[in-house]
Parts: C-alpha cells; structure tokens; sequence
C-alpha cells in the first residue's frame, strides 16, 4: 500500500467556482522521493500544502481526498490531524528565516515539536535535540541548540530547520522548494542530507521544485505540473531522456547549454478566468492538435509508469 | 581579459573596497569587500563574474558604474582614470554605462508608466525632445519583442519576464556601450529566463554591447560569457576563457562550484566532499581565504595569498597547487 495517496485532488476559490489546482492524482511508496516541477504559479505549493489540508484563505478544496496509510485526511477532524501534521508528515519551507521564530532560539524551536508529539521526560527531550541537530549536520550542537535563528547562517537555517520537522519522526516529508534560497555548494551538501535521510529512515518525500537539475538528483519519479494540471508523470530519468508532452520538452528546451541557441517558447501566462474547453496548455503549444482544441485531453499511460496529458 | 591589448571600454585596476560592519551596538568593524581586483573589458565582451553570496561580485559592479568609489585602486574609461575625467567627459561616461538590476518588481518607479519608465534616462541625457524619444522606445520595444500598447501601461500590469525587458529597454534608451547585468535572470521563470537570456545576446551581437554579467549560475554564465571570473571572499580566484572552461582543470574553489552545479541532462552524481559554506569577509581568514574548505590545503595556504598567475593561454589561477 502507498504511503501517501492523492485522489482527485481539486482546488479552486471558495467565491467563485473557479478550480486552480484540477484533478491530481498520484501516489508515493515507501522510501520515495516524488518530484513535483513546475513554473511560478502552476499550483505545486498549493498542492504540497493540501496534502496536509492546509488552504491558504480563500481556498477550498472542490474534491478528492488525500489518504495517508488508508486514512482519509480530509474526513478528520482538525484535532485528529495536529497528531499527524508535523510527526507523521512534516514540512520544510524554501526560505527558513521566515519560516522560524526569530525570538526563540532554535532548540526550543525544536523541543516544542517533541511536547507536543512525545511524551519524553525534559532530560530526554535535550538528548534528543542534540541528537536531531548532529544527525543533521549542525557542528557544536550542545551549544547551537541556544542560538537564535538570526545568529546562525543560512545553511545552518536550513539544517535547523529539517532538524526540526524531523524531530516528530515523520514519514513522509514535504519539502517546498528547500534549497532556492541557498547558494550552490549549501544546495548540493542539503540535497545530499535529505539523500542520506531517504535512505537511512526510509523516508518517502514530496519535492517541489522548479529546478531541472536538482530534481534530477533527488527524485525517484517526477510530476509536471502545468496550470494547476500534472501534465506529465514518470521516473525520473524517463522523463528526462524521452519527454513527451510539448510542455516538458519546451522546458527542458529552455536550459541554457554551451554553445547553443535557446528554443524560445511563448510564455504568456495562462488566464485561468478566461474559461477554455480544451487543454490548458493549447495557446502556448506548439503543435496545436484539433482535438486539443475541443476537449482537454485525459492522463493516459503511454509506457508503464509514464503519463501524459496530450493526444499525440 | 589581462593579456589584451588595449583600449578597454571598462578597466578595474587593483580595487580595494572597505565597508564597516556594525559587530555590536557600540563597535563596528571595517573589512574589505574587495581585495585587489583587476580586471578589463572589451568591446562586444561579456565577463561572467561568478560567486556566492558576500562574494563582492554586486560591490565590483558598482564599483565600475562609479555608484561606489574604491579606497584603493582605479576605475579607467577607455584608459583614462574616473577621477581625472572632466566634467562633461564624466557626463559623457555616465551616458555609456547602464545596468539592469535582479529583481524587476523593485527597480521600475511604480507610479510611473513604461513611456515615462524610458523617456527618462532619454530626456536627461540625450536630448529634451519627447517625440524622438518616443520614436526610440517604439524601436526598441520592437526589438525586444514588446507591444507598443505597453508605453501607456503601468509597471503593475506586466508580468516579470515584460518588466525585465523594459529594464532592459531603459538601459538601452541613450545607446550603451557597456551595461553592468546584475543577476538580470534569476528572478524569472526557466521559460521566461531562456527568453531574456537569448535576447541579451542578440542585442550584444546587433548593438556591438559589452556586458558586466553579475550571476550565481554557471549555465548562465557559460552560455553568454567570453570570459568567467570566479571570485571567492571578494578576491578573484580564477579568470577562464569560456572556451577552454570545460577542458581545463581549475581552482579548487571553482572545481567545487563545478561540482555542485547540477546538471539535468548528464548522469553527473550528487557530489561528496563538499563542505562548509562561505565565510563572512568581516573576518577575513589569513592566506588563502578558500584554504578553510579546501580540500588540497597545505601549510603555506594558510600563511600566504597565492598570485594571480597564468597558467595556460587564456587562464589565470591563484593557487599554490598551480605555481609549481
């Protein structure tokens, strides 16, 4: 049984029946790490934060479900899911600064997380943030756990950080853009730390990126969102050897390489109000099928394991 | 870059800068941001400065585009010193020299619209006539593959990727010869950075540009640059050719950006052996500022700062590893 499986997953404005994300399905097993890609605005954030029901205001889920290990997330209660967000399925987030509390130091930070979700003595509690801090890679961490997030730098930050939503003993692991903000040797050494983390404590993790190459160093199987929609689902390196849907292709074409002109394609964003029948990527597409134009193309399986939503 | 002959559009010759620091609410500290960097342009050249954050790359711009003066050191505009260019030499220079910033919802004035975005920099340092100035700004939208209708559009109706080109278009309205790119892509979409990215190029091939491209990402820099400038803790540590860049060993410093540059059309492997991050430059550590990381460190490393030195026709290192 997967971990974690998405079902029909639709969200849209609570005002006005107008769906962001539509129709997303998948699945992530044991020990996975289940790339999501995609541009600003394609509804990859908004789909990693649904799957522990949180909306932004505004937002409501139209459909589907989200099971963690067979449980329906959406029919629980919200005291029901404190006990699984945060210890079952945590989060990290693209920016830590932000996302920590700058006025307690980051071993209390981490200690909440374990009152709330273990019944640990106080004595045990400190072992274990230590533990959680070198596990990490934090030097020193008997004397880091007092400092304050804005005493540590930016990798630390981070590390902090993971520490943190792995100090409930998560299974899966939500990662929103974990890396963007980190320059690139802090990139490839947290990339490699969340490698050490899949392997060591079979954890399965959701990575939402908009990198090419550092989706490729991490995940098992990739999901390309376009216009709230995953467009293309299939193993990692699959995807990057034969893409199919003209959208993939079209990004993958706009990776800036040695020696060689870039393929431009239209950008225009798309205008979600303005209502279309057909598929969503239509306007922008390059080859424009007649039947694209008419009726939005299902998610077919082309190879086993490989999906696309396009009639070609 | 060094061996040319010249003129040069733009030359930096041994530039310190020192900024303080404030350490704590009674002492600031000063440090330099910058430690005795040269370097020189051509004309129709692109040099790639590549580096992490606090790395002095922003600093050596602005440095060049005279917004901050050295404490040592010399900026030359065509082989004359800044400081010695008379008064209407300096206008002059002022009128050739532009910059696109990183982030182009920060740095287009939001109460003004596109025409007046452009005409600006036009009306001041060209000419006070507004028709030939908008007669320019069509030309250039077009070029750049922009609607007319933008002109009367405030910056808030454009997307990030428009906006970028307008920037663009602002640099270009009183013709450049050379314009100082500061991280002018990463704050776009891959599609819309593979557009502003070939644009940049076919402008430097039709107007005969030189750019300054300030960026943190090497595809970026290897696909528009002549010349890539590594620099580390504000020194320059490696100059390459981009030609000969893939061909060649390097630094240990850019051997590790190498490194962790992923790579999403090869089998490259996540590397090991990387570590650390960084330091600040407030405390600048002795010798060789990278010799903290640097996994082929020897004693002298510590002690000394290596050379820049020639190493091969179209590369400079500073590492003692490459003097011997």
């Amino acid at each position: 049984m997967p971990i974690l499986e998405v079902r029909n997953l639709t969200l849209g404005l609570k005002e006005k029946r107008l769906s962001l994300v539509e129709d997303i399905n998948f699945s992530l097993k044991k020990g996975e790490v289940l790339g999501i890609l995609g541009e600003s605005g394609c509804g990859k954030s908004l789909t990693g934060f649904a799957l522990i029901k949180l909306f932004p205001p505004g937002i409501i889920p139209y459909e589907g479900d989200v099971f963690f290990k067979g449980i329906s997330l959406f029919s629980l209660s919200e005291k029901e899911l404190l006990k699984i967000r945060g210890s079952k399925i945590s989060i990290i987030l693209q920016d830590p600064l932000s996302s920590l509390n700058p006025v307690l130091p980051i071993g209390e930070q981490i200690e909440e997380v374990l009152k709330y979700h273990t019944e640990l003595s106080r004595e045990e509690r400190k072992k274990k943030i230590i533990e959680l801090l070198r596990e990490v890679g934090i030097p020193d961490p008997e004397l880091r756990l007092k400092n304050y997030p804005h005493e540590l730098s930016g990798g630390l930050r981070q590390r902090a950080m993971i520490a943190m939503a792995l100090a409930g003993e998560p299974e899966v692991l939500i990662a929103d853009e974990p890396t963007t903000a980190l320059d690139l040797t802090l990139q490839a050494q947290i990339i490699r730390l969340l490698v050490k983390l899949k392997k060591e404590k079979k954890l399965s993790i959701i990575f939402i990126t908009h990198d090419l190459g550092i989706a490729r160093w991490i995940t098992d199987r990739i999901a390309v969102f376009y216009a709230g929609e995953i467009v293309e689902l299939a193993p990692a390196e699959e995807l990057f050897s034969t893409p199919l849907h003209p959208y993939t292709i079209s990004l993958f074409n706009s990776y800036p390489r040695e020696n060689q002109e870039l393929k431009i394609s239209d950008t225009r964003p798309l205008n979600l109000f303005y209502k279309t029948q057909g598929c969503r990527y239509y306007q922008r597409c390059e080859i424009r099928c007649g039947e694209g134009k008419k009726e939005k193309p299902p998610l077919i399986q082309k190879y086993p394991g490989h999906w696309v939503r396009c009639y070609i | 870059m060094l061996h040319l002959k010249p003129p040069f559009v733009i030359e930096a010759k041994g530039v310190w800068k020192k900024y303080k620091a404030r350490v704590s609410f009674f002492k600031s500290k000063s440090f330099f941001a910058l430690v005795d960097v040269s370097l020189k342009l051509k004309k129709g050249e692109v040099i790639g400065i590549l580096g992490e954050s606090g790395c002095g790359k922003t600093t050596l711009g602005k440095i060049l585009l005279n917004l901050e003066k050295p404490e040592k050191g010399e900026v030359l505009w065509f082989g004359k010193s800044l400081s010695e260019l008379s008064k209407k030499d300096y206008k002059r220079f002022r009128t050739k020299i532009q910059v696109v910033f990183q982030d182009p919802y920060n740095s287009l004035n939001p109460r003004y619209k596109i025409k007046d975005v452009l005409l600006e920099p036009y009306l001041i340092n060209i000419k006070k006539n507004r028709k030939e100035g908008l007669k320019k700004a069509e030309e250039l939208l077009f070029k750049l593959g922009l609607e007319e209708d933008v002109l009367e559009k405030y910056p808030f109706a454009l997307s990030g990727g428009q906006r970028q080109r307008i920037a663009l278009a602002r640099a270009l309205m009183i013709s450049p010869e050379v314009i100082v790119l500061d991280e002018p892509t990463s704050a776009l979409d891959m599609s819309v950075q593979a557009q502003i990215l070939s644009l940049l190029k076919k402008l430097k091939e039709e107007l005969n540009l030189s750019y300054v491209l300030i960026t943190h990402s090497l595809p970026v820099a290897r696909f528009l640059s002549d010349w890539i400038v590594v620099m580390y803790l504000g020194r320059i540590v490696e100059v390459c050719k981009r030609e000969i860049f893939s061909t060649v060993p390097h630094h240990p410093y850019t051997e590790m950006l190498t490194l962790s540059q992923p790579d999403p059309f090869s089998k490259k492997p996540l590397p090991e052996g990387i570590y650390g991050e960084p330091v600040t430059p407030v405390v600048r550590p002795s010798g060789c500022e990278f010799h903290l990381r640097c996994e082929k460190k020897e004693k002298m490393c510590t002690r000394e700062v290596p050379p820049l030195v020639q190493v091969k026709n179209g590369q400079w290192i500073s590492c003692f590893k490459f003097l011997t």
